[in-house]
Parts: structure tokens; sequence; C-alpha cells
């Protein structure tokens, strides 16, 4: 019973973590349609309307308080903890952004010989969040240099001052008046409407604590997870600490899907079809998000472990006897290690995650060691789990699955 | 054959085995109850457990049957051997899983370690070896 109790708090803390990511005080969220309409309405302004704002009477029945497209405190919090955010793109720009000890942003851009081709610079004044002013500078190589003010409704973290940054130098810096706020961007007037947050094709987190998090841009075919299969667009997350993989997540774009592994500490996953009550995913998963949401996973986690409020892991289910299994049964597939539980801790359990995707995916068993020519690919997963322990386990080889 | 000591290989096989009855035995109470009951499928203290146990036999193994230094070294092999045999014995019986050749090589470095280390101990204290064994 404290098993399924301390089980049940965890997926009530990873529920709260993808909640809060999402949720912002409804003040807030009453005063977007406002600030659009206003690209920049005075603090004075903001302040009066909380003020003489209604009380209003909260729907009963369903949860409210998502704000599609906008981030909460914890996401934040999470983000304020990013020390640098290197962004790279398909023309090979770099974005490299980096947050002061006093909170302001600085982005350099460098074009693929690592020139430096502009440097954006993200100065806060007053308040923090919305109702702040911030002051945007940008001094391209070539070019005049803009000075111009933030938008009240755009709280700038490191990916948007990557973005911004990126956009300006793509779009190329005019004189402010032939510039205009899209989506929360500053961009050439009458430029093609398109979302710069989603064109990194990677995308670097560092983080407090030497925890980092890099995304890069995968594809997947006919990936096999449980009863379905996944293709299309794959945002691929590598948890590190010290320069040591500990975990990776992945979001499959078409699929609505989030798959987690950090070994050890949390795995799992998460679907549209288990955020019914949230009306599916209410923001769209992107490369900032999902490293972020990977470094949560971490870092909550096993802060929690540390207050002992969490179970560890299940216990397997007993067998008796499997001598009989050894010849005819299938795949004993556990999560972890297999009979090398031991190591689940370790770097060297994503060998056997990796193995037992790959087992999955092509339909091998255990057999496939003494048989191997009966399945080349299934030879190709047992070298690879051969090759990933003798190596560490820290280069895992994922080019078999 | 004339690197083979029975005496040892039997005696690493029954160490080995009455390690792993004390981990069934105590698995809920004494090594958290994860898992199946299997010295690597533990935090640590069955695979201490088990290595302690592998000492002990090629110590005594060493010290009551080796005839000198090499001899010493050739009984804790032996020792790990007989535990080797019935590591997988043991590992066909609980279910083999999916990587269970890495399980058996991993076992056997354990055992080897375990082995040697006491063996090379008892060499210490025993002759040069004055002939070829």
């Amino acid at each position: 019973m404290t098993t399924i109790l301390r089980r049940m708090l965890w997926l009530a803390s990873v529920a709260a973590v993808l909640w809060l990511a999402i949720w912002r005080p409804q003040a807030a969220a009453t005063l977007r349609p406002q600030a659009a309409a206003t690209p920049q309405p005075q603090a004075a302004t903001i302040r009066q309307t909380r003020t003489n704002a209604p009380v209003r009477t909260a729907p009963a029945g369903h949860r409210v308080g998502a704000t599609p497209g906008q981030k909460g405190a914890t996401d934040y919090w999470l983000e304020s903890q990013t020390t640098r955010l290197t962004a790279r793109y398909d023309d090979a720009t770099v974005a490299v952004g980096q947050r002061g000890t006093d909170g302001n942003f600085e982005t350099k851009l460098t074009d693929r010989g690592g020139v430096e081709v502009g440097r954006f610079t993200v100065s806060r004044v007053g308040l923090d969040g919305p109702g702040g002013e911030t002051v945007l500078h940008y001094a391209p190589q070539a070019g005049d240099s803009l000075h111009v003010f933030g938008d009240q409704s755009v709280r700038p973290t490191l990916a948007w001052a990557n973005a911004q940054a990126y956009t300006l130098l793509k779009d190329g810096a005019a004189d402010v008046a032939s510039l205009e706020w899209q989506n929360g961007i500053i961009r050439r007037r009458g430029t093609a409407r398109r979302d710069v947050t989603r064109q990194p094709t990677e995308l670097h987190t560092e983080w407090a604590g030497g925890l980092s998090a890099r995304t890069l841009r995968k594809s997947a075919v006919n990936l096999k997870w449980g009863n379905r299969v996944l293709n299309g667009d794959v945002l691929g997350s590598r948890l590190m600490r010290d320069g040591v993989q500990i975990g990776a997540a992945n979001w499959f774009v078409k699929d609505q899907v989030l798959l987690w592994d950090i070994p050890g500490v949390t795995s799992g996953s998460l679907t549209a079809a288990e955020l019914t009550s949230f009306g599916g995913w209410p923001f769209t998963p992107d490369a900032e998000w999902l490293n972020l949401q990977t470094i949560a996973f971490y870092h909550f986690k096993t802060a929690i472990d540390k207050q002992g409020s969490v179970a560890r892991r299940q216990p397997g289910p007993s067998s008796p006897n499997r001598v009989l299994d050894f010849f005819v049964a299938p795949v004993l597939a556990e999560a972890g290690c297999d009979g090398l539980h031991w190591l689940d801790g370790t770097v060297l359990r994503f060998c056997c995650d990796v193995h037992d995707l790959c087992y999955e995916k092509y339909g091998c068993d255990m057999r496939s060691w003494w048989r191997w020519w009966s399945s080349w690919t299934c030879t190709s997963c047992n070298v690879g789990a051969v090759r990933c322990f003798s190596g560490g386990g820290h280069n895992p080889s994922y080019r078999f699955i | 054959m004339k690197y083979l000591r029975w005496r040892s290989v039997v005696l690493g096989a029954a160490a080995f085995l009455a390690a792993h009855a004390v981990l069934v035995a105590k698995w809920a109470t004494w090594f958290g109850g994860q898992w199946q009951p299997w010295f690597l499928n533990d935090s640590g203290r069955a695979v201490a457990l088990t290595a302690a146990t592998l000492f002990a036999a090629a110590l005594a193994a060493g010290l009551l049957w080796a005839l000198d230094r090499a001899d010493a070294i050739v009984h804790g092999i032996n020792v790990a051997a007989g535990a080797a045999a019935a590591m997988t014995g043991v590992l066909v019986a609980v279910g083999p899983g999916t990587i269970f050749p890495i399980v058996i090589v991993a076992g056997l470095v354990i055992a080897l370690a375990s082995t040697v280390a006491a063996a090379v101990l008892v060499a210490a204290f025993k002759p040069r070896s004055t002939r070829s064994v």
C-alpha cells in the first residue's frame, strides 16, 4: 500500500510539473488580448486593469487555467537556471545566449566559419516579467544597430533572445519604422510569418549544477512502441551531468508522444490521450521545453528522492523456475538490465534499455545470442550491447533502433 | 587437465550455491527484495556477500590443498571456474534475460577477482614453485 501511495505521489508530482509548466495566473492571461492590441502599453495601465478587474466565477466540472502557448512560473524558474543556451541552425549559424549575473542576456551570433556576425542584448529595467520593461540592442557586424523597447507581453528568455537575434540577422535589421512585432518576435514588416522557435536543428541547454540537455531533430521510421508505430519528426534530448549522459527524452511530433528514460531516476511516457482532461497537449512542445522538461524530471525526482518521499523501483515479477523458458520462451525483458540490475543506476543501464528496444523492434529473443546467423539485425542488437558495455556505456549505440 | 583441481571446482560451485541460498532466504529482508533473487540483481550487498564467500572458499582451497605459490593461483582459478558453472546453472533457473552472456561475463569477472585475490594472499605464505604445475 505504501508503495502504491508513493508511486501515486510521484505521478502526481510529474503531473504537477507539467501542469505548472503551462499554467499562469488568470490575471496575467486576462491582460494578453489587451497587450496584443497595444504593443507597448504602459505599466501603469496594466496595474490599473489588475486593480479594477471583476472577480469571475470559474466554470465547474473541468480544469481551467491552461493558456496555450504561454509558460508558467515553474517553467520560468527552470529557464532562469539556464546559464547558456546554444542554438544551431540549418544554415550553420550558431547563436549562443548567456545570462549575466544581473539577469540580462547577451546572444552572440556566428556564421559557419565561426566569425561573429552580430550581437544581441536584452537589458531588464524595472519589474520582472510582464509589466517590466526590457531594452533590446542588436548590433550586427554590418549595418546599423537597433535599440528598441521590448514588448510588454513578451517575457524574455534565452531561447527567445536567440530566436530574436537570429531573426534580425536573417531579416536584416533596418530602421525601426520597417519593423513590427509578429508573434512576440521583431521582424521586418511584411515578411512571411514563421515559427522561429522551431528552426534550430540543435539546442543545447547548459543548466545549474553541471546538468545540460541537448536536443537534436531526428526522424523515426516505423518505431514500435507498445501497440503503436511511431513515425515522423522526433525531438531527441540527451541529458548530461558533468559531461556524462545520464538520460534521454524523445518527443514524437506527429504522434504527440513523449518518452523519457533517466536510468535509476525515472522513465515513462505521456501521450495526448492521457492528457484528455487538459484537452490534450495544451501547448506545442519545442526543443527548449523538451530540454527543460528533461532536466526537470531529473532535478525534481532526485530532490524528492533525497527527501525520502518517493519509493524506489517496483520489484519485478518473481518466477520460480525458468529453465524451460531458457530454451523455448521469447525474450524475458524487464525494465533495466535483466539479471544485472546491480548496474541499473549506472550509465550502463542505457546499454540494456537500448538493447531491449532493439529486441522489441526487430522481434528478437535470447536465442539470437547463439543462433547469430538467424537474424543479422538481432545480432547487431547484441553486438551493440557488447560494444556499449565494453565502452563503459558512454556511447550507447542508437543506430540499430 | 594438469590445471584442473576438482576439489576446488566443487568447492567453488558449493560456495556460490551456498551464497545463493542465503540470498534466496533473505532476499526480501537483507537485500531489498527487488527483482529476482540473484546476486547481480541487488544494489551491492548481494555482490559483496557472494564475492566474500568465494574469497573465503579460495582462501580455504589454497591453504588446504595448494602445494606452492603457483598451485595456490591455480586453485583460486578453479574455485572461480566452479562458481561460474554454478552461476550459469542458477541464471538459467531464475531466468536468463536478454543480456545473459554479458551477465555471465560480469559474474565471472567478480568471481575471478575475489578468488584470485584470495589466491594471491595464500601464495604469499606458500613456498616458491619448484616444479611445473
